[in-house]
């Protein structure tokens, strides 16, 4: 395992901002597309409509983010084990925002409020940095979902981490500035400024 | 039945209306070897109960379910019937004053699945077959 991991440390290819278009999973389309076929009669995907044979393929890296605009926090309410092993703790009731590196809190936050307001969904290649500094890429798809319970909505969050099997599941320590992104339309348009990023700069002074 | 092993040293049966929550937490079980078993209420928690080869060692169930009989319902006929599985229940509020409900333990929701995990692990020891 070792020296798998040194080789790995050699061959990744972390994608930078401005570096062309860095391709989508397969399993984040999957994951769209079992979103979406639950949005064709609504345009905000129901909990009560989550069914166990077409999600649990996706349960390992899933999450529930609930957005606290008075705070403001993003607190997962529900955390996949995948996180577990990469954050190395159990990350449900954490406030997402503190997982993030303090320049982009605010971005990180004003994409995710975007998120529910628009109502869209966002698909994003993310840059970890781990304890050991190693430099990975953590890819997120994620959408709003009406929870009926409480009638608030929130965002469900699929991640995949691209090179966690090779190397064992590095303890991540902070997330960094989106280097690619894309808003996904559900057929409410999506926000003109990127998410994560520059978006406080777009906007009109 | 979902599970790490065949022949799973521990079974734990996961009783929620939410998918989402029986999905993901099904999973971490399964990866820590749990054998897992679903129910999306409580007649069906208990056909499984009944029916379940391997055997169910311990019972994680929400409170409120959509049918009749609620958490605590399902809890005291567990107890009656299977006196020796313990039950942990799940809720978004506490029990009410007066619940008589015997679980060996209440999670308030959302509760971690690791703490839970811990709490099997005392009542139930890894090493136990």
């Amino acid at each position: 395992m070792a020296d798998a991991g040194n080789v790995h440390r050699l061959d990744l290819k972390i994608p930078t901002a401005g570096a062309g278009p860095m391709p989508r999973s397969q399993a984040s389309w999957d994951f769209e597309r079992t979103v979406r076929d639950l949005t064709r009669v609504v345009s905000i995907p129901r909990r009560s409509q989550i069914d166990l044979r077409r999600f649990a393929r996706f349960a390992r890296w899933m999450a529930i983010g609930e957005i606290h605009r008075e705070t403001p926090a993003i607190f997962l309410r529900l955390a996949g084990s995948g996180f577990t092993e990469f954050f190395g703790f159990d990350l449900t009731n954490v406030d997402y925002l503190e997982l993030v590196d303090p320049d982009i809190r605010q971005a990180a936050y004003e994409s995710a409020c975007a998120l529910i307001d628009r109502p869209c969904g966002l698909w994003q290649m993310t840059p970890v940095a781990t304890e050991d500094e190693r430099p990975l890429s953590l890819e997120y798809t994620a959408f709003p979902l009406l929870n009926d319970a409480t009638a608030t909505t929130d965002i469900l969050v699929f991640a995949r981490h691209h090179f966690a099997d090779e190397l064992g599941y590095p303890r991540a320590s902070k997330i960094r500035h989106a280097a690619h992104w894309e808003w996904i339309d559900l057929g409410s348009g999506v926000p003109v400024a990127p998410p994560m990023s520059d978006a406080r700069a777009e906007r009109p002074s | 039945m979902t599970g790490a092993t065949q022949d799973p040293a521990r079974t734990i049966l996961i009783v929620d209306d939410d998918a989402l929550i029986r999905i993901v937490a099904a999973e971490y079980f399964a990866r820590q070897g749990f054998g897992v078993y679903q129910a999306s209420n409580a007649t069906a928690a208990f056909d499984i109960l009944a029916r379940a080869n391997p055997a169910v060692d311990v019972v994680l169930s929400d409170v409120a379910m959509p049918e009749k009989m609620d958490g605590i319902h399902l809890c005291q006929q567990i107890m009656q019937h299977w006196p020796h599985i313990p039950v942990l229940l799940a809720s978004g509020n506490e029990l009410p004053d007066g619940a008589n409900a015997p679980a060996a333990h209440f999670f308030l929701k959302p509760y971690r699945l690791t703490n839970v995990h811990r709490t099997i692990d005392a009542l139930l020891p890894p090493t136990r077959q």
